[in-house]
């Protein structure tokens, strides 16, 4: 037998760990209940543990702290987060599914909130496309098979910053006018995304993402840290297993349905702002 | 589970504590820090719950999530100086599941004084090592997902996994002479 097949029967043969059945429990309570700063004392059929197993009671303590130290951190420095998203269009047969609840697609701006708050997550299945807008700031297109965790503002020095996720498929972005000197950063499998003032689309599943700048330029970070520039014109894909990156021109398709929504988005600012006498 | 229903947290909780806990007290060797970092990462967990792939095996995610843990764990003070002032014996009093009535008590020590220079050695291997052997070995993640989890590449990963067992085989042989 070889070393190594040996040392690995050895290593298999070790017992594992059980956990304290009263550790075991008090996080289990919590983690149903909703961490952090659930109530843990309380048992599966709810009645109390008499007797609070160690550790749990320092962290809850440490967190109900954190918790109001956040508080007053999000009052004075978050408080509003905005921007409130207007659901613009939605288009194609399928669904939209927003925070777990989800519309037929035929029915969606009917039953549907017409404007979504940051952080909600929004996916589309089937055919669906999804348009929404913070009118002035930002327009994003969900293709069929989105999902996202709607942009917020965050607290930050300096420039206004807004945080958002791409989960899966193909989300396209434009800036506005009001955007001018503010940062979007995008959170996606493969990679981080930092914004200040373009067209561009992240197209991205859990292992490559891509992203395809029409205009401007976009920053783009590794799960390693390495940053990178993509510019107008070019597109960037990173894979997240092998480290891989491959940068080249955009597609024509792609740059075709940038540059739709683009003049889309402009053209509605445009009538707008002759509307409002701006 | 995405919808943080109870019954399904519940199930979720049941289904991957000792995968969570099993790990941590691997990659530690002691029990209050594994609960510790347990804890943190139940609370990652749940925070990062909205972003579960349904479609996959969720392992190699809560995976990678224990092994940032414990490297946080690692690079704390607190650990660092734990370590200095808990002896290794007295590290990994695991609890052992295995049957043991058929056993002679000569064999029986044979075994547990073989399985405590194991721990041993294991416990002495770099960080990188370590977790490797323990996500494959114990966890039984095939190199691919260990690469998946750590972000490493997968020729990495099968070339630390080798030269821990190297190393694990020389510190074993070592103790043994």
């Amino acid at each position: 037998m070889s070393d190594e097949r040996h040392i690995q029967e050895l290593i298999r043969s070790l017992p594992g760990p059980e956990g304290e059945p009263a550790f075991r429990e008090a996080l289990r309570a919590e983690f149903v209940a909703g961490m952090p700063g659930a109530d843990a004392s309380a048992d599966g059929d709810g009645t109390r543990v008499t007797e609070a197993p160690r550790r749990v009671v320092p962290l809850r303590l440490g967190l109900v702290g954190l918790a109001i130290a956040a508080s007053l951190l999000a009052f004075f420095f978050v408080w509003p987060r905005g921007p409130e998203w207007n659901v613009v269009a939605v288009a194609g047969e399928g669904s939209v599914t927003v925070n777990g609840t989800t519309y037929p697609s035929a029915e969606a701006l009917q039953r549907m909130p017409r404007t979504l708050s940051p952080g909600v997550h929004v996916s589309v299945e089937g055919g669906t496309m999804l348009d929404l807008a913070a009118p002035g700031v930002l327009s994003i297109q969900l293709a069929p098979g989105s999902e996202l965790e709607v942009p917020g503002r965050v607290a930050a020095a300096g420039r206004a910053t807004y945080e958002g996720l791409v989960a899966r498929g193909e989300v396209r972005f434009v800036t506005g006018p009001d955007f001018a000197g503010s940062r979007l950063d995008l959170d996606a499998p493969a990679a981080h995304v930092i914004v200040t003032g373009t067209t561009f689309a992240v197209i991205t599943d859990a292992d490559t993402t891509c992203v395809c700048v029409l205009e401007g330029t976009v920053e783009m970070v590794s799960v390693d840290g390495a940053k990178e520039a993509v510019t107008g014109g070019t597109r960037r894909t990173l894979r997240r297993e092998t480290g891989e990156a491959h940068a080249e021109e955009i597609l024509p398709m792609e740059r075709m349905k940038l540059q739709m929504l683009r003049d889309a988005v402009l053209g509605a600012a445009d009538a707008d702002a002759a509307g409002t006498g701006r | 589970v995405r919808r943080l229903e109870p019954e399904a947290l519940g199930a979720f909780f049941d289904r991957y504590f000792h995968l969570i806990h099993g790990l941590a007290f691997r990659l530690l060797g002691n029990p209050a820090q594994a609960e510790d970092v347990c804890q943190d990462v139940f609370l990652r967990v749940h925070r990062g719950l909205y972003r579960l792939d349904t479609s996959r095996d969720p392992a190699p995610w809560l995976a990678a999530i224990v092994g940032n843990a414990c490297r946080e764990f690692w690079r704390g003070k607190h650990f660092q100086a734990g370590q200095q002032s808990v002896p290794i014996a007295e590290i990994g009093d695991w609890q052992d599941d295995h049957p043991r009535s058929r056993e002679t008590p000569e064999s029986e020590l044979v075994r547990s004084e073989q399985q405590r220079r194991v721990r041993h050695a294991i416990l002495e291997l770099p960080d990188q090592l370590r977790e490797v052997v323990v996500l494959h070995d114990f966890q039984a993640l095939t190199h691919q997902e260990i690469a998946t989890a750590t972000g490493a590449s997968h020729d990495a990963i099968r070339k630390r996994h080798s030269r821990a067992l190297a190393r694990l085989a020389e510190a074993l042989k070592e103790r043994e002479s």
